[in-house]
């Protein structure tokens, strides 16, 4: 039973125009090493694309702004220790601006009573998943009189509540107060603004004396968020930049290969089909433009243009031009001498419509190859201008800049910022060349007549 | 043409259509750099603001005053003499291009030979194997590897071998062409050469640890352009008329291959090989870079960071005298292997 007619592609697309001779074959070989590495390809492009289109509903995080923990490794939840002394405080102890440091006196009070509230510890938590809660105090010897001692409390609203009582009798030695006990805890209440700790003077030796305080710091511990792919040196999701990046190099692909054909594609036609010394001239100024290192020529017009997406996809396009010129001028040489042109010019036909009617049609045939082959070559010339410095700066997610920037940490053992975007680099170009590949074996019948 | 056409006519017409290409690229050069932005009497100065009569100074020194055809002319007859000038960017101001040049060469062309001779092995001998066993699950191996690992970016292949060479096995030095203050006495600048005229072995030992890493990365990913050349080749030679008569003769498969496939086969392969410096080139830019080597390509990096216009320039004449020197001899050299060529 068929629920469905059986849909031919031969009504839908006659076989001889322009997209049949392309999708017929695609349809025909698909079981051929050719057919399967050309939809393999295009199944590739396509993935790629969809994840350009989606990047904002795939992306767990946002590319730019860090959104957890310096370089976690991927596929793990990595413990983050954090260990901060504050940078703000109130009250009416002395010298507490040296209070941070563990080998000078710090903060010193002279009478009990005295209460001093700390505040502005960095902690940064990043997730609502916190281990522990600790404070770690250092109380002085030189600089305590007996009996003194201070008292600690924390606060994780911002001083409207206190916590806690903590006596530190001990001196000269770094007294480890563990806060996890107490309560559970949760990022907001480790934050800046709410997370406060209160010293008071305490004495049982009488109201004068001194007391000094060297180092108050508060430790805590949280899990970081899962990452595939880890994150970089400032804490950004680098599957996200990944995700991304891919919109930055189709953009710049697509302009850039789009270009080259607009402009080497009709001068290609005009100066094959024309001949004579425009052609020639033409040729030579080609071939030494193709002479010449593309990635070295793409980068000092880059330079010139500036950065930004649109100026890097153009600086590119100047090196596919002669390509494009090269392939379709002759392509248009053999397919001047061709019968049937010669039919056309014999009824009359005006060059014009020759060259569009007759030429450009089946010259367009080798277009597909060498567009996904440009395709590629385009992406590794963007990503090495990027790596070089020539290229793409700032934010923009983009692949070869993560690279580039992840290959300076690879001695520190950090592999995974610099490793996946160009993982990434590789798919997409190997996708682009597998179709490039795949439809020259395919629709070249040079190529095809050598294979049987 | 006239078919008794000898080969130093040949030599000669190709040398002479050299001259029109060198002139093409420097022009090319010359008028990107003249629209580059950023003044570079004000790039010397650091951005500050010098006196108007400093800047009239430097701009008449630089010849930056005269018109711009005057300034082509001037630059075009200074490079054919041979004089690239002395840079004026901030790294080596003052010092003659050339020298500077010259002293980066060595390790770039160290690099850039290692680099063909991993390319051009390994890439013959996966395209004979490939071409003379069409069709096996090896071939499509073989074929997979040409068409993957041409397009693989040579600085994330080059991460890949110092991640895992360098620092999970340490095996290789990641960075560099040497290591300690010891070098080999300076002959010719190649440490290899230098410490193999010195006859040390342990000096010949460092400089190829060093060489290692980088030579591969960039050879590894120039030789998939060999294997499918090869390849193809191999296919239409191997398939050929004398190659088949030899077949019928009862010369045994292996024969067919080695001597008559094989040989035919690398002919177009040389001819080829013209294009291949130009991104060997390019390619040699990034490993430089990857691997922290100073080379041309660093020195040009430098350069157009600092906007040294004539070291830029100076650096693009020597990068296309190369490539259309290279290009002029491997075409006669294909003139001389295979004759049909001067047709």
């Amino acid at each position: 039973m068929r629920l469905l007619p059986r849909v031919h592609l031969e009504d839908w697309l006659p076989r001889h125009s322009i997209v049949g001779r392309i999708v017929h074959p695609l349809f025909e070989e698909r079981r051929t090493l050719a057919g399967r590495m050309t939809w393999i390809g295009l199944g590739l492009l396509v993935a790629f694309i969809v994840v350009a289109v989606g990047a904002n509903v795939i992306a767990p995080f946002d590319p730019i702004l860090p959104a957890d923990e310096k370089n976690v490794p991927p596929w793990t939840e990595a413990v983050v220790n954090r260990n901060e002394t504050f940078t703000g405080w109130t009250g009416n102890w002395t010298l507490l601006s040296a209070a941070q440091s563990i080998n000078r006196v710090g903060a010193t009070s002279n009478l009990a009573g005295q209460v001093e509230v700390l505040r502005s510890f960095a902690l940064d938590v990043k997730r609502d998943a916190v281990l522990s809660v600790g404070l770690e105090v250092l109380v002085l010897s030189n600089g305590t009189d007996a009996g003194h001692y201070p008292v600690l409390e924390v606060s994780r609203d911002a001083g409207m509540t206190w916590l806690a009582r903590f006596e530190v009798r001990t001196t000269d030695r770094l007294e480890r107060i563990d806060l996890s006990a107490f309560a559970p805890w949760h990022a907001w209440d480790l934050t800046r603004e709410s997370f406060r700790v209160r010293i008071t003077h305490a004495s049982e030796a009488g109201a004068a004396g001194n007391l000094t305080v060297d180092f108050v710091g508060a430790t805590a511990q949280w899990k970081s968020f899962w990452h595939l792919m880890g994150t970089d040196a400032i804490g950004r999701d680098v599957f996200s930049r990944a995700l991304y990046g891919t919109r930055t190099s189709l953009i710049i692909m697509i302009i850039a290969v789009s270009a080259a054909f607009a402009v080497g594609f009709p001068l290609g036609l005009y100066s094959g089909y024309r001949g004579g010394n425009f052609d020639k001239i033409l040729v030579l100024v080609m071939d030494s433009l193709y002479a010449f290192p593309g990635l070295l020529f793409a980068g000092l017009i880059a330079v010139l243009l500036g950065k930004g997406v649109v100026n890097i996809a153009l600086a590119i396009t100047v090196i596919y031009v002669p390509l494009y010129f090269r392939v379709t001028r002759s392509q248009v040489l053999s397919t001047r001498e061709e019968l049937f042109v010669e039919a056309a010019r014999a009824l009359g036909a005006k060059p014009r419509r020759i060259v569009f009617r007759y030429i450009a049609a089946n010259v367009i045939m080798v277009i597909p190859v060498i567009f996904s082959i440009s395709a590629a070559d385009a992406i590794l010339t963007a990503a090495g201008l990027s790596y070089l410095g020539l290229g793409l700066s700032g934010d923009v997610p983009d692949w070869g800049l993560d690279l580039s920037a992840g290959a300076e940490r690879i001695d520190n053992g950090i592999w995974w910022s610099s490793f996946f975007p160009g993982l990434a680099i590789v798919f997409l170009t190997i996708g682009l060349s597998f179709l490039g590949e795949g439809l020259n074996d395919i629709l070249n019948p040079l190529a095809k007549k050598e294979r049987l | 043409m006239a078919r008794g056409r000898s080969l130093l006519a040949y030599a000669a017409t190709r040398g002479l259509l050299a001259i029109p290409m060198l002139l093409i690229l420097l022009t090319a050069v010359f008028f990107i750099l003249r629209v580059l932005p950023g003044d570079p009497v004000l790039a010397l100065w650091g951005g500050r603001e010098p006196p108007p009569e400093i800047v009239e100074a430097a701009r008449h020194e630089l010849g930056l005053d005269k018109p711009p055809w005057l300034q082509y002319l001037d630059y075009m007859s200074r490079v054919f003499r041979g004089d690239l000038g002395r840079s004026i960017g901030e790294f080596y101001r003052g010092k003659p291009v050339w020298g500077e040049i010259s002293s980066r060469l060595p390790a770039t062309v160290e690099l850039s030979v290692g680099s063909m001779l991993v390319a051009s092995s390994v890439g013959i001998v996966t395209g004979v194997v490939s071409g003379a066993r069409r069709d096996t699950r090896l071939d499509v191996v073989l074929r997979l590897y040409g068409t993957v690992i041409w397009v693989i970016p040579i600085f994330w292949l080059g991460v890949l071998f110092q991640i895992v060479f360098a620092i999970w096995l340490g095996w290789l030095p990641p960075h560099g062409r040497w290591q300690g203050t010891d070098f080999p006495h300076p002959v010719t600048g190649m440490y290899t050469i230098d410490s193999l005229l010195e006859r040390n072995p342990a000096h010949f030992w460092t400089a190829l640890r060093h060489l290692v890493l980088p030579c591969l990365t960039l050879g590894l990913v120039l030789s998939g352009f060999f294997t499918k050349t090869v390849r193809a080749n191999m296919l239409r030679t191997i398939t050929a008329d004398y190659a088949e008569a030899a077949h019928a003769r009862g010369v045994p498969g292996r024969k067919i291959v080695t001597r008559h496939a094989f040989r035919n086969a690398l002919v177009p392969v040389v001819t080829v090989l013209g294009l291949q410096f130009a991104i060997l080139f390019a390619g040699a830019v990034i490993t430089e870079k990857t691997f922290s080597i100073d080379g041309i390509g660093l020195l040009l990096l430098e350069s157009v960071v600092s906007k040294d216009m004539t070291m830029i320039q100076g650096i693009v004449v020597v990068y296309a005298t190369i490539i259309v020197g290279v290009s002029l001899v491997i075409d006669i050299l294909g003139a001389v292997v295979d004759p049909r060529i001067r047709l």
